[in-house]
C-alpha cells in the first residue's frame, strides 16, 4: 500500500470509528471505513473543524451564567445588569474579569470598573467578527453595547447551567431504591458529526427506573437544545428506545428550545427502560460548524422523579459537507391510491403502501417504519395487521393508544443504490357494528421511516419526489413539512352485502337414479360480502317433466366439504316443495351448496326434476357478525335440471384404433380397443369381467393378451389360448365406468416371432351375456353391444430400409481444397413396419477419385454419428452413435466431406467433381436392425442416389475493389474503377474475362474507349506479364456506358500467393458540373459447370487443372459464383463526378 | 571450477535431462526422426534443436537430430522464442483411441511431411491448413485448433481456415459460441456458401438457439434465392418448432423454386413431404 493510500485509509478509519462509537446503541450501524479520493480532504477539514469547535467551546464554557441582556453599560456604571455581565464574562476562562478577589468568579459586583471594561474588550475581540466588524470597528471598546449584548444573548441561548458534557455518562442503571422514578445518565454517544440530512443522530442516553411497587406511566420527556447551535439546525428530535424503535413522533423545538418527545409509556414496577434522545438534522439550515447538544430536562409523569437533571450527552458538530445517501418515496403500486369502500370481513386488504428508492450515494437499510391509523375504527376492529416489505410479512405492533403500528425489520432490509422496495400495510377487517367507520393508515413524518446509510452509518432521511407532491387526501405522498407526511387512502366500511344467490354450475345437469340415496338434485351459490348471514328458513320448489309422480325424500343441503348443513327433509304437496327450517349459516365469500336426496321409483326413465328457490323463500336473515336484519336482493335461482336414467352402459369398438401392421415378435402390441359408454347412465357401473370377440386368420395366434384401463392393467392372467369367438377377460380390479363418462379398454398382445406374415386378427364385439353392477343401487346392469369386428391387424415380417436423396441436399457447391466438413448431400433413410437402428451406411464416390476426399462423415444434426474414408470409389461408414429411423417414417443424415488439399505433392485434384452418394449396389449393403423383430435389415434401394456434388479448386481467386486516386471527373483518359485479384499460395489462377458495369451521366465519353489494364504492383507502375504491350488485357476498346464483358486477349495468370492490379479506363471528352461516371464489376449468381472460356460467365477464371495452364478451349473455366469480394449484383460502385 | 569443467558439467546435465524426457515421452509421441536415430552417431546439444516452425531457427535435418533430440525438441519448443501464438508444427500427433493403427500410420506420415515443409517454411499457410486437417482426423482437436487459428490470424480474408475452425468448434470441440463466430465470419466472406449455412444451422439448433437458426435461414435464402435446400431446411425447422402453417408455406416456396429450375422430381418429392403434413 502506498503511503498516501495508507494515510487516506487511516483517516477514513478514524472517522468511521468515531461515527461507529457515536452510534454505539443498537439501532445504529457502524460506519464503514470506505476511503474515497475526495473523502481525504473532507476528513482533514472536518477533523480540523471539530478540533477548532471543541477547543472553542468546551475549554471556555465552565459555568455559564446567562441572562437576557437588555441594557447598555459602560465603565463607571453601577447596578443594572452589571453583575450579570461580570458573571457572564467569568463563565469563560479567556474573558474573566478577575481570576481571584473582587470581580472573580463568585465575587462579582454591580460596579462596571476598568477590570470589567478590559474583560468586555476581551470578549469583543474574541467575537470580533460578530461584534466589531459589523459596526466598522477593529478593536474592542469595552462598552457593553447592542452588538455586544446581541452576541452574549446569542451565546446564552445555547448555554445552560449544569452542563457537564459527557461527564454524566455513567452507564450504570441505578438499583431501585425508594419510591417513584429514578433517572440516570446512560452510556453516552461519542461526540462526532451531525451531517445535514442525517436522521436519529444520537445525543443523550438516559435510564428510567421504576422503584415503586406499581407501574408508572410516563407521558413524555422534555428535552432542550443546548450548546452553540441554533434550533433550526434540527428538523426534529425523537426518543428512541433500547431496541432502536422510535417512541412517539418527531417534535421540533419551541421558543424555549424545548420539545416534549416520546409517548405514553408504562414502566412496570421494578423495571428500567433506557432511551436515547436523537436528532434529525435539517438540510440547508446554515448551521454547519455549530456544536449542539440535547439535554433531558424533565420527565412528564405523576410519579416522583429523583436524580439529577439536566442530563446532557454528546456534543455533535453540525456538518454540511458529507454527502449522505437519501431515499425517495413514492406511492407504491400496492397502495389503493384512492378512497375505497370495503366490507366487514374482507381479508388481506392492502391499506397503504409506499415505494422507497435508494439514492445514488450509498446503499441503505430500512430498520423500521411506523404508520398511524387515523380512521375511526379501533385497533381491535382489525386483525392480522402486517407490514409487508419486499414480499415478506412482518408483524405490526400496535401502540398503547391503538393508533400507531410499528414494524421492526431485524438487521435491516437492504436497498441497493438506485433500487426500490415496496412497503405496505395489510390486514383483515373483523370488527362488528362498524359500518360507516373508516380506516386510514398514514405516516406522520418522514422520520417515522428509519433508514441507515451503509457507507457512513448515519440515519438517512426520506425525501419525496417533487412530482409526487399531493394536493388531496388519499392520493400521493405529501410534502416533508406537512403532517401526515404520507396521507393514506380512506377506507369506508360497509356491512354485509349479498352479491348474489344463484344456480351453481358446479353441480351440473346430469343423470340420476331412482331409489338411490344422495342423488344430486341441484346446487346453488351464495356470494356474500362483508359478513356471513344466518337463514332460519328456506323453501325450494320441485318441477318435474315426464312421468315423475311421488315425493323426493331425505333431501339435504350439503356444503362444499360434504357436511350436511340443513335437512334431511321430505318433499311436500303439489307442486312439491322442500322446506328447510334448520338455521343455516352461510359464511362470507362464495360458497357452493348441493341438494341431495332420493328419487322415488315412480320417477320413470327420462323424466326430469328441477329445483328452484327465490329470495322471498329465505326468511329471518341476519348478519352473522352485526346481528342486523339483512334484506336479500331479489333472486330466482333455478337449479340445474336432473334427468332420471337407469344404470346403463353401451359397448362399441373404439373407432380411433386404426388398421395396422404388426411385426413378428412384437410384445405388448395394441391389438384392440373397446369403449364402455356410460354417458346415459344414471349411476356408475362396475364390471368384474368382460368378453371380447376374437376374429383371426392366424396360423400362430397372439399370446399374452391383457386388458388395460389406460395404463392400468385390469388382468393378470391372460386367456389361456385364443380361438375365434368370445374370449373372457377376468378383471382383477373392477372396471368402474362413472356415469356420464366413457372408458376405453385396450387389449394388448404379444405377436410371436413365428407368426406368419400376412396373417390377420382383430378384437371386436359380439353378442354376449356378461353384466355389470350399479355402484349405488347394486342392481345388475346389462350392457348393450354394437356388434362389430375390430380393426384388422396384419402380421408382417421385419421392417424394410431404403435410402433416397433428401430435398435438403444442396445444389452443386464450390469449395477450396483442404476445406473441411463441406456438405456433399443429405440422405433420407426410410423405415417401414418397425423402427430400425442404423448400423452402417455404404457410400459411393461418383465422378471423382478417392484422393479428392480425405474423409467422409455422417451427421445427425450437429452430432457426428460416423466417419470413414473412400477406398477406390466406395466407403462403408460404421455408425459410432445410434441412429434410429422411426417406423413408417424417415431420418435424414448429412454427408460431409473433407476436401483433399490440392497442389504440388498433394492428393487433391484441381476441378475435381466430388459426388458422394448412397451406394445401393455395394457389396456390403447399408444395414440396420429392427427394433421390434430384432433382425438385421439390409437396404433394399434399387439405385444410388444422385447428388449435385462439390467442385474442388486448389485456389479460388479473391476479388477486391480498390479506391480510385481521385473522384473528380475531368477530360482525358480516366481511371473509372480499380480492383485487384489475388491467388492464394496453393496455386495460380487464370482470369479470362471480367464484366464491367459502366454508367455515364451527362459526360461525353468516347465510344468504345473502355479498356482494362493489368499491373503487377499496387502502384500500377509495372505492367503485368501476359498483357498487351500497353498493359491492356484486351487491345480493342469495349463499349462505354454499358454492361460489358471484357474478354481478355489471352488468359492472364495470377501466380500463387500474388495479386494483380487492374484499372478500368475510358476517355472522357467533355464533362460539365454535375456530370458523373459510375462503374463496378459484377460476379455470377449461380454455379455453372466448368466450360470453355468463351461465354462462361461474367467473371471467367480457371484453376489450371492440368499440368499446363488451361487454354480457352479447355473445359476448365468457371464463372464468378462464390468469389470472395465479387457479389453477383456487383461490387460497390466507384464514382467520378464533376462539381 | 575451470571453464572446461563448466562445459563438461553443462553437457552432462543436458544429456541427463534429455534422457529423462526421452524415457518419459508418451507412446503416442511418435517421432518421425526415430527411424534415422540408429544411423546417427552425432551428438547434439539442446541449442541445436529446432524450436518452432514460426521461429527462424537453424534448419534441422533428420540427420542432425540425435537420439535424444526428438523428445527434447517437443519440450524445448514449448518455451522457444517463437511468436507467442504460434503452435508447434512438430507437436506430436495425439491420436483418438478409436483411430486404427493403420490410420495412425497414414496420418503420421502425412503429418511428418507437413512438418518438414513447415520447418523449412513456417509461413506456408497451406501446409498449416493441411496439418490442421491431419490433426483433426487423428482426433487431435487441440492441435487442429492451433494450426487453423494461426492461419485465420495470418490470412483473415481466406475463408478456408475460418470455416474449418467454425466446423471444428461446432462439431468436434462443441464450443458453439466460437463455432458460431467463425462460421458467421466465413459467411460474411462467402454469403453464397450453402454448405456453411447447413453447418451453422446445425450448430445453432444444437445449441438451442432457434431464433438465430431461423434468422440464418432467412438470411441464406435472401442471399441465395435459388437454394431450394435452404427453403426445405426452413420448412423442416418450422415442423420441429410446431409451426406447421409456416412449414407449409416454406415447402410451397421450395416447390415453386424447384419447378422454376425445372427440377420436377425434386419438386414432386417436396410435394410429398408437404402432403404428409396434412
Amino acid at each position: 500500500m502506498s503511503k498516501a493510500l495508507a494515510t487516506k485509509n487511516v483517516a477514513a478509519v478514524l472517522v468511521a470509528s468515531v461515527l461507529a462509537l457515536g452510534f454505539a446503541f443498537s439501532f445504529a450501524t457502524p460506519a464503514k471505513a470506505d476511503a474515497t479520493s475526495d473523502l481525504q480532504a473532507q476528513v482533514t477539514a472536518l477533523l480540523a473543524q471539530i478540533t477548532a469547535l471543541q477547543g472553542g467551546s468546551s475549554s471556555t464554557m465552565m459555568s455559564p451564567a446567562c441572562h437576557t441582556f437588555t441594557r447598555n453599560h459602560k465603565a463607571g456604571n453601577v447596578g443594572g445588569e452589571v453583575m450579570w455581565i461580570q458573571q457572564f464574562l467569568n463563565s469563560m476562562s479567556d474573558t474573566m474579569v478577575a481570576v481571584s478577589g473582587a470581580g472573580s468568579k463568585g465575587n462579582e459586583s454591580s460596579r462596571f470598573g476598568p477590570a470589567t471594561k478590559a474583560a468586555v474588550m476581551k470578549f469583543q475581540m474574541k467575537y470580533k467578527a460578530d461584534i466589531l466588524t459589523p459596526v466598522g470597528l477593529t478593536k474592542g471598546t469595552g462598552t457593553w453595547g447592542p452588538s455586544t449584548r446581541a452576541k452574549a444573548n446569542a451565546l446564552c441561548a445555547g448555554m445552560q447551567p449544569g452542563n457537564s458534557g459527557n461527564s454524566n455518562g455513567g452507564g450504570t442503571t441505578p438499583t431501585p431504591t425508594g419510591t417513584g422514578l429514578t433517572i440516570s445518565a446512560g452510556t453516552q454517544p461519542v461526540n462526532s458529526l451531525a451531517p445535514e440530512g442525517a436522521s436519529r443522530v444520537p445525543f443523550t442516553t438516559f435510564t428510567l427506573t421504576n422503584n415503586s411497587g406499581a407501574a408508572v406511566t410516563v407521558t413524555g420527556v422534555t428535552v432542550q437544545r443546548t450548546g452553540l447551535a441554533n434550533d433550526i439546525a434540527f428538523s426534529g428530535v425523537v426518543l428512541v428506545d433500547s431496541n432502536g424503535l422510535q417512541v412517539g413522533v418527531s417534535r421540533t423545538f419551541n421558543s424555549n428550545h424545548q420539545a416534549v418527545i416520546g409517548d405514553t409509556m408504562t414502566i412496570a414496577a421494578g423495571a428500567s427502560m433506557t432511551f436515547t434522545v436523537a436528532g434529525n438534522i435539517g438540510i440547508g439550515t446554515g448551521s454547519s460548524g455549530q456544536v449542539a447538544s440535547i439535554a433531558v430536562v424533565g420527565i412528564n409523569t405523576t410519579a416522583t422523579v429523583s436524580g439529577l437533571l439536566p442530563i446532557t450527552g454528546a456534543s455533535q458538530t453540525l456538518n454540511n459537507t458529507l454527502t449522505l445517501g437519501n431515499v425517495t418515496a413514492n406511492v407504491s403500486t400496492f397502495d389503493p391510491n384512492g378512497s375505497q369502500s370495503k366490507n366487514i370481513g374482507d381479508t388481506a386488504v392492502k391499506f397503504a403502501g409506499v415505494r422507497f428508492t435508494a439514492g445514488s450515494a450509498e446503499d441503505v437499510k430500512l430498520y423500521s417504519i411506523r404508520f398511524r391509523q387515523s380512521g375511526t375504527v379501533g385497533s381491535s376492529d382489525l386483525a392480522n395487521v402486517m407490514i409487508v416489505l419486499d414480499g415478506t410479512s412482518y408483524p405490526a405492533t400496535w401502540s398503547a393508544d391503538g393508533k400507531y403500528i410499528t414494524a421492526v425489520f431485524p438487521g435491516g432490509v437492504l436497498i441497493q443504490k438506485g433500487y426500490s422496495k415496496d412497503v405496505y400495510v395489510q390486514g383483515d377487517i373483523v370488527g362488528s357494528n362498524i359500518q360507516g367507520r373508516t380506516i386510514q393508515f398514514d405516516i406522520d413524518k418522514a422520520s417515522d421511516v428509519y433508514f441507515v446509510g451503509q457507507l457512513y452509518g448515519y440515519g438517512v432521511s426520506v425525501i419525496t419526489v417533487s412530482a409526487a407532491v399531493p394536493t388531496t387526501t388519499g392520493t400521493t405522498i405529501t410534502l416533508i413539512t406537512a403532517q401526515p407526511w404520507f396521507d393514506g387512502s380512506l377506507f369506508t366500511l360497509t356491512g354485509v352485502q349479498v352479491t348474489s344467490i344463484t344456480k351453481a354450475n358446479e353441480v351440473a345437469a346430469q343423470n340420476v337414479s331412482v331409489n338411490v340415496p344422495n342423488q344430486p338434485l341441484g346446487g346453488f351459490v351464495t356470494d356474500l360480502k362483508g359478513e356471513g348471514i344466518q337463514v332460519q328458513r328456506m323453501v325450494f320448489t320441485v318441477a318435474t317433466t315426464g312421468t315423475a309422480t311421488g315425493l323426493l325424500t331425505n333431501v339435504s343441503i350439503v356444503n362444499e366439504s360434504g357436511v350436511v348443513v340443513a335437512g334431511p327433509v321430505d318433499g311436500v304437496g303439489f307442486p312439491q316443495t322442500l322446506t328447510f327450517t334448520d338455521t343455516v349459516t352461510f359464511p362470507a365469500g362464495r360458497h357452493v351448496y348441493t341438494l341431495k336426496g332420493k328419487l322415488p321409483s315412480t320417477f320413470l326413465n327420462n323424466s326430469t326434476v328441477q329445483l328452484q328457490t327465490v329470495n322471498t323463500a329465505w326468511t329471518n336473515v341476519l348478519g352473522v357478525v352485526s346481528g342486523n336484519n339483512v334484506t336479500l336482493p331479489t333472486f330466482t335461482a333455478t337449479l340445474n335440471q336432473m334427468t332420471v336414467k337407469s344404470a346403463q352402459v353401451a359397448l362399441s369398438v373404439n373407432p380411433s384404433l386404426p388398421v395396422k401392421n404388426v411385426v413378428q415378435g412384437v410384445s405388448g402390441f395394441l391389438a384392440g380397443s373397446i369403449r364402455f359408454d356410460a354417458s346415459n347412465s344414471g349411476e356408475d357401473v362396475k364390471f368384474a369381467n368382460a368378453q371380447f370377440n376374437y376374429t383371426d386368420a392366424m396360423t400362430v395366434d397372439p399370446t399374452n393378451c391383457q386388458a388395460y384401463d389406460g395404463t392400468v392393467r385390469l388382468t393378470t392372467t391372460a386367456p389361456a389360448s385364443l380361438a375365434a369367438g368370445l374370449i373372457s377377460f377376468v378383471f382383477d380390479t373392477n372396471l368402474i365406468v362413472a356415469k356420464g363418462t366413457v372408458k376405453t379398454v385396450d387389449i394388448k398382445c404379444d405377436v410371436p416371432s413365428n407368426a406368419t406374415p400376412t396373417n390377420t386378427f382383430s378384437w371386436g364385439l359380439a353378442s354376449s351375456t356378461f353384466t355389470g353392477i350399479g355402484v349405488n343401487s347394486s342392481n345388475t346392469v346389462t350392457p348393450t353391444f354394437t356388434i362389430a369386428a375390430g380393426p384388422v391387424m396384419t402380421v408382417v415380417g421385419a421392417g424394410t430400409l431404403t435410402v433416397s436423396l433428401d430435398a435438403l441436399s444442396p445444389a452443386t457447391i464450390l469449395a477450396t481444397g483442404a476445406t473441411n466438413d463441406v456438405v456433399a448431400s443429405v440422405l433420407r433413410f426410410n423405415a417401414t413396419n418397425e423402427p430400425i437402428t442404423l448400423d452402417r451406411v455404404a457410400l459411393t464416390l461418383g465422378s471423382s477419385t478417392a484422393a479428392s476426399v480425405s474423409a467422409v462423415k455422417l451427421y445427425d444434426g450437429n452430432t457426428l454419428v460416423g466417419s470413414g474414408v473412400f477406398t477406390g470409389t466406395t466407403a462403408l461408414v460404421t455408425l459410432t452413435s445410434p441412429v434410429v429411423i422411426p417406423a413408417d417414417s424417415y431420418k435424414t443424415l448429412t454427408v460431409k466431406v473433407d476436401i483433399s488439399a490440392i497442389g504440388p505433392n498433394q492428393s487433391g485434384v484441381e476441378g475435381a467433381f466430388i459426388r458422394v452418394d448412397h451406394d445401393a449396389l455395394a457389396s456390403i449393403l447399408t444395414r440396420g436392425s429392427g427394433a421390434s423383430s430384432g433382425t438385421q435389415i439390409n437396404d433394399t434401394s434399387t439405385a444410388d442416389t444422385t447428388s449435385n456434388g462439390v467442385i474442388a479448386h486448389r485456389s479460388i481467386p479473391q476479388f477486391a475493389k480498390i479506391a480510385l486516386p481521385s473522384s473528380t471527373l475531368t477530360t482525358g483518359s480516366q481511371d473509372v474503377y480499380r480492383f485487384s485479384i489475388a491467388a492464394d499460395n496453393k496455386g495460380d489462377v487464370a482470369i479470362n474475362a471480367v464484366t464491367v458495369d459502366n454508367a455515364v451521366s451527362g459526360a461525353t465519353v468516347t465510344a468504345g474507349s473502355l479498356k482494362v489494364y493489368a499491373y503487377s504492383d499496387a502502384a500500377f507502375s509495372t505492367i503485368a506479364p501476359g498483357t498487351n504491350p500497353d498493359g491492356s488485357v484486351k487491345l480493342a476498346g469495349s463499349a462505354v456506358n454499358a454492361t460489358t464483358t471484357v474478354t481478355f486477349d489471352a488468359p492472364l495468370t495470377v501466380p500463387a500467393g500474388q495479386s494483380r492490379y487492374f484499372k478500368v479506363v475510358e476517355v472522357v471528352t467533355a464533362a460539365a458540373a454535375g456530370n458523373s461516371i459510375s462503374t463496378r464489376v459484377t460476379g455470377d449468381a449461380a454455379f455453372a459447370a466448368p466450360a470453355a472460356a468463351a461465354g462462361a460467365g461474367n467473371f471467367v477464371w480457371s484453376g489450371n487443372k492440368g499440368a499446363t495452364p488451361s487454354t480457352v478451349a479447355t473445359i476448365d473455366w468457371n464463372n464468378g459464383f462464390n468469389i470472395v469480394g465479387l457479389p453477383a449484383s456487383g461490387t460497390d460502385v466507384s464514382v467520378l463526378s464533376k462539381n | 571450477m575451470s571453464r572446461a569443467n563448466w562445459t563438461i558439467t553443462a553437457l552432462l546435465i543436458c544429456i541427463a535431462v534429455a534422457l529423462v524426457f526421452y524415457y518419459r515421452a508418451p507412446a503416442t509421441q511418435i517421432s518421425r526422426a526415430e527411424p534415422e536415430i540408429a544411423s546417427s552417431t552425432a551428438t547434439s546439444t539442446a541449442a541445436e534443436i529446432t524450436p518452432s516452425a514460426n521461429a527462424t531457427p537453424p534448419i534441422v535435418t533428420h540427420k542432425s537430430v540425435t537420439k535424444v533430440s526428438a523428445p527434447v525438441r517437443a519440450s524445448v519448443s514449448s518455451t522457444a522464442s517463437a511468436p507467442v501464438s504460434a503452435p508447434m508444427a512438430n507437436r506430436p500427433l495425439q491420436f483418438n483411441s478409436l483411430i486404427s493403427s493403420g490410420s495412425r500410420e497414414a496420418l503420421q506420415q502425412q503429418a511428418n511431411k507437413l512438418q518438414d515443409i513447415l520447418v523449412k517454411n513456417p509461413t506456408n499457410y497451406a501446409a498449416w491448413i493441411d496439418l490442421g486437417t491431419v490433426r483433426k482426423n487423428a482426433g487431435d482437436y487441440e492441435g487442429a485448433r492451433q494450426a487453423w487459428e494461426l492461419v485465420a490470424k495470418a490470412m483473415p480474408n481466406d475463408p478456408v481456415g475460418v470455416l474449418n475452425l467454425g466446423n471444428l468448434y461446432g462439431f468436434y470441440i462443441h464450443d458453439y459460441k466460437m463455432s458460431e463466430m467463425y462460421l458467421q465470419k466465413g459467411l460474411a466472406m462467402l454469403p453464397t456458401d450453402i454448405s456453411s449455412y447447413h453447418n451453422l444451422y446445425d450448430v445453432l439448433v444444437g445449441s438451442k438457439q432457434p431464433a438465430k437458426a431461423e434468422a440464418l435461414l432467412m438470411q441464406g435464402i435472401q442471399a441465395n434465392p435459388k437454394a431450394i435446400d435452404l427453403q426445405v431446411l426452413l420448412a423442416r425447422f418450422y415442423i420441429e418448432q410446431g409451426r406447421l402453417e409456416d412449414a407449409k408455406i416454406a415447402y410451397k416456396k421450395a416447390i415453386v423454386n424447384a419447378q422454376s429450375q425445372n427440377l420436377n422430381d425434386l419438386a414432386a418429392s417436396i410435394q410429398t413431404d408437404l402432403e404428409n403434413l396434412h
